[in-house]
């Protein structure tokens, strides 16, 4: 596949996926303009893989997962916002908006494996392989994640009784 | 308690956001490409890469695309050494730093007074292959590195300049960074975070799109942000902060940032460029 036909063709997917991950657009484009630059330089290699786009997703979790330390940066705007408590139980914008500050105040790697999980579909051994942890870890990180994001999978999906 | 559902509701109004994202900027891998920018300044700079300093721009571009032309800086002389003794147009002020620096002086005026402690160019233009690249012998041997490749015409153009460093004025002092180049014209003007309200984007009465914001780029310190695109395609960037780096992040240099947001739009449409 050409470099051009994979940006046309990926670049959405991988912007949403940077944004779920990131909860910032700004970060996603960040993120995904670095990688898309450094994937460029190397698509002779990239081009010829089984799965080119898992790589280059791979690359974009490895980007953001060293995202802050390499830029000395600290608390993007999201990461600080007060959680707000709302009184509408039944405002399915508040909750929504709600739930993703709190994913946005997740640490980074429990995030990323939530993300990995439920919005990538990728199994335990898989989300180990992609952030390099043990199977284990990758299992505890996700059940603190939900923890922490009062998301209670045994919940009745059509019962919304508290939001936080 | 919530479930799945509410998480899977999170993610869909994540990646609304992302199209929208997406849609805005088709194919323009713009502003704060840290990675790219800071493998086009010396060594010696990337400390200050670090420290969130670097600016620059990448644009990528599809081969063969007329708008490539326009990253070219059509018409003017900037192929410089032609001497001749009749008055030729004055070069553009993004023809390098020191001269962008000199304009910027001019624009000034005894608005406030700036030293310059770094340099680059404006924006690196990647021009997408229009085949595959080819595997050659050699480079499917050597070992996987991240160095650039030395081959093929693909290699990243610089257009433009960019200069960094501390501004005073009225007193007050911090970090700036301004960056121009001559851009493809086919983009308006950006915020570095679109999402926050402070965040305007406006059409000037001469064509031009402008986009201000007033937010804490990084480390909670304030940054003014401009950033207009002329007709032309000109680009104009321009960050303040009251602290070191222009972003916001170093040390507190003062309680607000040196030029307000209109300051930097007096500057930014100023003729004296």
């Amino acid at each position: 596949m050409e470099f051009g036909e994979y940006v046309v063709g990926r670049r959405p997917a991988l912007m949403r996926f940077a944004t779920v991950l990131t909860c910032q657009t700004w970060l996603a484009e960040d993120i995904v303009s670095d990688v898309l630059g450094r994937a460029y330089e190397r698509w002779d290699r990239i081009s010829v893989m089984a799965e080119p786009h898992a790589y280059v997703r791979r690359m974009v979790v490895n980007e953001y997962l060293s995202w802050r330390r390499r830029l000395a940066r600290t608390s993007p705007r999201a990461e600080v916002e007060p959680d707000v408590p709302f009184s509408d139980g039944a405002d399915e914008r508040a909750r929504r908006d709600a739930l993703i500050r709190r994913l946005a105040r997740l640490p980074r790697r429990q995030r990323a494996a939530v993300v990995l999980r439920y919005y990538a579909g990728l199994s335990d051994a898989e989300i180990g392989a992609e952030l390099g942890c043990r199977v284990t870890t990758v299992r505890s990180q996700i059940s603190r994640a939900l923890a922490t994001l009062r998301v209670d999978l045994t919940a009745n999906p059509h019962t919304y009784q508290e939001t936080r | 308690m919530t479930d799945l559902r509410a998480l899977n509701d999170a993610f869909e109004e994540l990646e609304r956001r992302a199209d929208a994202a997406t849609a805005a900027r088709p194919f323009d891998l713009p502003h704060r490409n840290r990675a790219q920018a800071s493998r086009l300044v010396p060594m010696a700079l990337a400390a200050a890469a670090v420290a969130g300093l670097v600016t620059g721009a990448v644009l990528l571009v599809p081969n063969n695309d007329p708008g490539t032309q326009a990253a070219q800086p059509g018409g003017s002389t900037t192929t410089a050494p032609i001497t001749t003794t009749t008055a030729t147009p004055p070069p553009p002020a993004y023809d390098n730093p020191e001269l962008l620096a000199e304009r910027f002086r001019a624009v000034l005026g005894d608005l406030a007074t700036f030293t310059v402690t770094e340099t680059g160019p404006g924006a690196s233009v990647m021009t997408l292959p229009d085949r595959p690249i080819t595997t050659t012998a050699a480079t499917a041997t050597a070992p996987t590195t991240t160095a650039p490749s030395t081959t093929g015409p693909q290699q990243p153009k610089t257009i433009g300049s960019s200069i960094v460093g501390t501004l005073t004025s009225a007193g007050v002092t911090g970090g700036f960074d301004l960056l121009m180049y001559p851009g493809l014209g086919r983009d308006g003007a950006w915020c570095d975070a679109p999402d926050e309200p402070s965040c305007s984007v406006r059409e000037l009465p001469d064509g031009s799109s402008l986009a201000t914001s007033q937010v804490a780029l990084e480390s909670g310190g304030v940054t003014h942000q401009i950033s207009l695109v002329r007709p032309d395609g000109l680009v104009f960037v321009m960050h303040v902060s009251n602290r070191q780096s222009p972003k916001g992040s170093g040390p507190v240099l003062g309680t607000h940032p040196p030029l307000t947001v209109e300051q930097l739009v007096r500057i930014a449409t100023s003729d004296r460029w």
